[in-house]
């Protein structure tokens, strides 16, 4: 019984003891966190210290001054124009560059790609762009009309039922494709809801007064289709891929470096030296 | 025999050693108790410091980033003042090891404009401990360290630096103490003393009205004007016309708050606000302005007699350029005319131009926090002649601040409010006080434009930003009279017109005009070009963006007679 009664007095003893460990190991936890903590913030305040004098450094040798002189030395840069200014999205998307008008106009480049063409039998020669660049942007806007003519005259064709001249039933071939960065003109849009129309009155199996009209109308096509072939001989046509390719570089070579060009180069840069010289 | 008998003495052993017990447990009761208190005294500091002492440390580490001195910021956060731990570059001479004249060249090139004998005599000097250098950059701190000399050390100092420099160093100043104990300095940080060291809010910066971008451009455009003319001073400010916050202000020639010596006294002169002037002709359309409310000018196409000289009290008021006949308002404005604005005047009253011009603070210093404000030179006996000199400028002398006030209230549509450095929330701008009507406001917002379309500020005319403005050229007081040859020419002007929001002032002082001038001195061909190039470059960060819309003033165009514009 006494060994019970003391056994339980030693047990009280262990629990309290226990007890009191345990605390004493959390609030030492506890302070080694607070340790922690307050190393890192001080070096959180340290590294802000060090930002701050880093900051206050880079604003010290960027200062205004300094920047000023630094543009008036090297880089030059001017405030914007008023004009450099658009009003608004509209005049954004209305904007075209430099005026066509303009002294300094040199007009946008135009890409171009040659499909093949057999039946051209013209000869390789290259015509000399003599002019500069207006009238290359003027040439190959005829010509992009042209080839859309032809275009139409091609979608017509398989849909046709009624018998019309022989001249129009003849499906022109692709004679030049072209790819033209230049503006679509008036003329392709009206060519290519005509070429709709008559497919439908075609497909509703037309009437004879349609078929007349349509007859007229290819025949229209067909003086354009001649046209084209005007146009595509005067290009350098091939008929052995080397002359066609060399063909293709005197054309670029003319668009890129011709007289025309480089004169158009040269001012723009001895404008822009006077203006630096300003 | 006999037998002695002695009564035995009595013990009081047992009692005794009772009183003995007790006495020991008394004692040992205190000193439990004695332990107990100790014990509960010890944990309950222990809780105290377990629950509070936490915070109670931490704060300190936490103090640390609060900086002695508040920084001072623009309004779009860019610092413009800071207080930085700088190095310095000190020594103790006992300890030097090297030879002190090497040591001194080796120094010398380090820091160029310091000579290397003065290094060497403080290496020398039988001082424990001098400075060599303050505020070095930590490069140069670095290439003193490769010297490997003991005996100099480089102690970390709390500087207030000025990123920016000379920009904008009068609105900013500086705040020193002299040798009583007094405050000095000038500018911002001697206004707002108290602010800035206030513990309680020294951890917020102070966020000005200035804009850095602006004043970076104004100081340049005003430094080129100033070169191209060669002035001896020129000052720019810009004013927020509807807040009366101010977004730049400059005074050539200028100082760095950095390096503070005794040679830039002269250059520390805050002429915005510290110097008051005859501003001359740019008086003319508040004084019209303050007719047009009273309801005197009641007509743009009354015409007002400009054919000859007008005598009052043995003075002569005459126009540079006499136009020879009877003239409009808006010509009065185009031309600038002394004699028109002089018979409005005249036609007004002693009375209402006083109170006008009283209403527009011209009789006392301006409100803004600067403590170097000056106050302005008003006439003391305000008579016929001075009513009508001071109507165009002459004989009434304020600040270019005032001016710009004035101008603001003129545009923004008769509203004055008092100039501010600090930056106005939206919900916090001043009521201010009513001066001109609103239909009066509008008026002179037409011929402000009117003049910079027509008139004598075409130079101002920056396209499409809608300028309009006044020039002013007034002759320094000299020795009592005029100096004929030393002008002050000054533009006051707004943009954009249709619906104003900045005031730019430009005062160009003594020009001496170059080719581009046609060596002409003013203000048209000095002040003018300034804010036309000022406001192309300020305008779009302003946030105006040129347009093709323009002020219609057509109906007042149609009241212009022909003839040469003069200043």
């Amino acid at each position: 019984m006494i060994a019970i009664k003391r056994l339980k007095n030693i047990l009280w003893i262990l629990i309290v003891a226990f007890g009191a460990l345990t605390a004493y190991l959390i609030s030492l936890r506890v302070a080694t966190e607070r340790n922690q903590v307050q190393a890192l913030e001080r070096s959180i305040h340290q590294v802000r210290g060090e930002i701050r004098y880093l900051e206050t450094e880079f604003e010290a040798r960027a200062n205004m001054r300094q920047l000023e002189a630094w543009n008036a030395k090297d880089y030059r840069f001017v405030a914007p124009q008023a004009t450099q200014y658009l009003p608004g999205e509209r005049a954004l998307a209305s904007l075209e560059g430099v005026q066509r008008n303009g002294e300094l106009y040199v007009a946008p480049p135009v890409m171009m790609a040659m499909a093949e063409e057999p039946e051209a039998s013209a000869t390789a020669t290259v015509p000399e762009a003599a002019t500069p660049a207006p009238t290359q942007v003027r040439e190959s806007e005829t010509m992009l009309r042209v080839a859309t003519a032809s275009a139409t005259a091609a979608v017509i064709t398989p849909a046709k039922t009624a018998p019309t001249k022989p001249k129009a039933q003849k499906a022109p071939e692709k004679a030049v494709v072209q790819l033209a960065e230049v503006k679509t003109s008036d003329l392709k849009k009206v060519d290519l809801k005509k070429a709709e129309r008559k497919t439908e009155t075609a497909k509703d199996k037309a009437k004879p007064e349609r078929l007349a009209a349509i007859a007229a109308d290819l025949r229209k096509v067909a003086a354009k289709e001649t046209s084209v072939r005007m146009a595509s001989a005067a290009r350098p046509a091939a008929s052995e891929p080397v002359a066609r390719k060399q063909a293709r570089m005197a054309m670029l070579d003319s668009q890129l470096l011709d007289s025309g060009t480089l004169r158009d180069l040269n001012r723009k840069a001895a404008a822009e030296a006077r203006s630096r010289g300003n | 025999m006999a037998t002695v008998l002695v009564r035995p003495a009595e013990t009081d052993g047992p009692a005794q050693r009772f009183d003995l017990t007790a006495v020991a447990h008394k004692r040992l009761v205190v000193l439990l108790l004695l332990f107990a208190a100790t014990t509960g005294v010890l944990s309950c500091r222990m809780l105290w410091l377990g629950i509070f002492g936490g915070t109670a440390e931490t704060a300190p580490s936490a103090r640390g980033a609060i900086p002695l001195r508040a920084d001072i910021l623009d309004r779009n956060g860019e610092p413009l003042v800071r207080t930085i731990d700088a190095y310095s570059i000190a020594v103790r001479p006992p300890l030097v090891r090297g030879d002190p004249e090497i040591l001194g060249e080796q120094l010398h090139e380090i820091f160029p404009d310091t000579p290397a004998a003065k290094f060497t005599k403080l290496l020398r000097s039988k001082k424990r401990w001098a400075y060599l250098r303050h505020r070095a950059l930590p490069e140069e701190v670095a290439a003193v360290n490769r010297l490997g000399e003991v005996g100099i050390e480089y102690p970390r100092e709390k500087e207030r630096l000025y990123p920016q420099r000379t920009l904008a160093a009068h609105a900013l100043g500086f705040a020193s103490m002299d040798d009583r104990g007094r405050l000095m300095g000038m500018g911002v940080e001697r206004a707002f003393n108290d602010r800035l060291i206030d513990p309680a809010m020294r951890g917020n910066p102070l966020v000005l009205s200035l804009d850095t971008r602006v004043q970076g451009v104004m100081e340049s455009e005003l430094y080129q004007g100033l070169s191209s003319q060669s002035a001896a001073g020129a000052a720019g400010l810009v004013l927020d016309a509807n807040t009366g916050e101010v977004i730049a202000m400059a005074s050539l020639p200028v100082f760095d708050p950095n390096k503070l010596d005794n040679r830039t006294t002269e250059a520390r002169r805050n002429v915005i606000v510290q110097s008051n002037y005859e501003l001359g002709s740019t008086f003319k359309p508040i004084s019209i302005a303050a007719a047009m409310d009273a309801g005197v000018v009641t007509s743009m196409t009354k015409r007002y007699d400009a054919t000859a000289p007008i005598a009052v009290a043995g003075f002569r008021i005459h126009d540079d350029h006499s136009m020879g006949r009877w003239i409009t308002v808006p010509e009065i404005l185009i031309h600038s005319s002394n004699i028109g604005t002089a018979r409005i005047a005249d036609e007004l009253g002693v009375e209402r131009l006083q109170s006008a011009y009283r209403k527009l603070g011209f009789d006392q210093r301006s409100d803004i926090e600067l403590r170097e404000r000056a106050g302005t030179l008003w006439p003391s006996d305000w008579g016929r002649l001075t009513n009508m000199t001071v109507s165009f400028g002459h004989g009434i002398a304020v600040t270019p601040l005032h001016l710009a006030c004035a101008y603001a209230a003129l545009v923004n549509g008769g509203i004055w409010r008092p100039a501010t450095m600090l930056k106005v929330r939206e919900d916090q701008v001043p009521k201010g006080r009513r001066v001109f009507s609103a239909e009066t406001s509008a008026r002179m917002r037409q011929l402000l434009r009117l003049i910079v379309l027509n008139g004598t500020g075409r130079n101002a005319d920056a396209k499409g930003y809608r300028v309009g403005g006044k020039t002013g050229s007034a002759e320094k007081p000299h020795q009592g009279g005029y100096a004929k040859h030393s002008l002050v020419t000054t533009f006051a002007a707004a943009f954009p017109m249709d619906n104003p929001r900045y005031i730019v002032l430009v005062m160009m002082d003594e020009p001496k005009g170059n080719k581009e001038t046609y060596g002409l001195r003013q203000a048209a061909w000095n002040a003018a070009p300034v804010v036309r190039r000022f406001i192309e470059r300020a305008a779009p960060m302003l946030g105006v963006f040129p347009e093709t819309r323009d002020v219609d003033v057509s109906e007042l165009t149609a009241q212009l007679g022909h003839g040469e514009a003069k200043d």
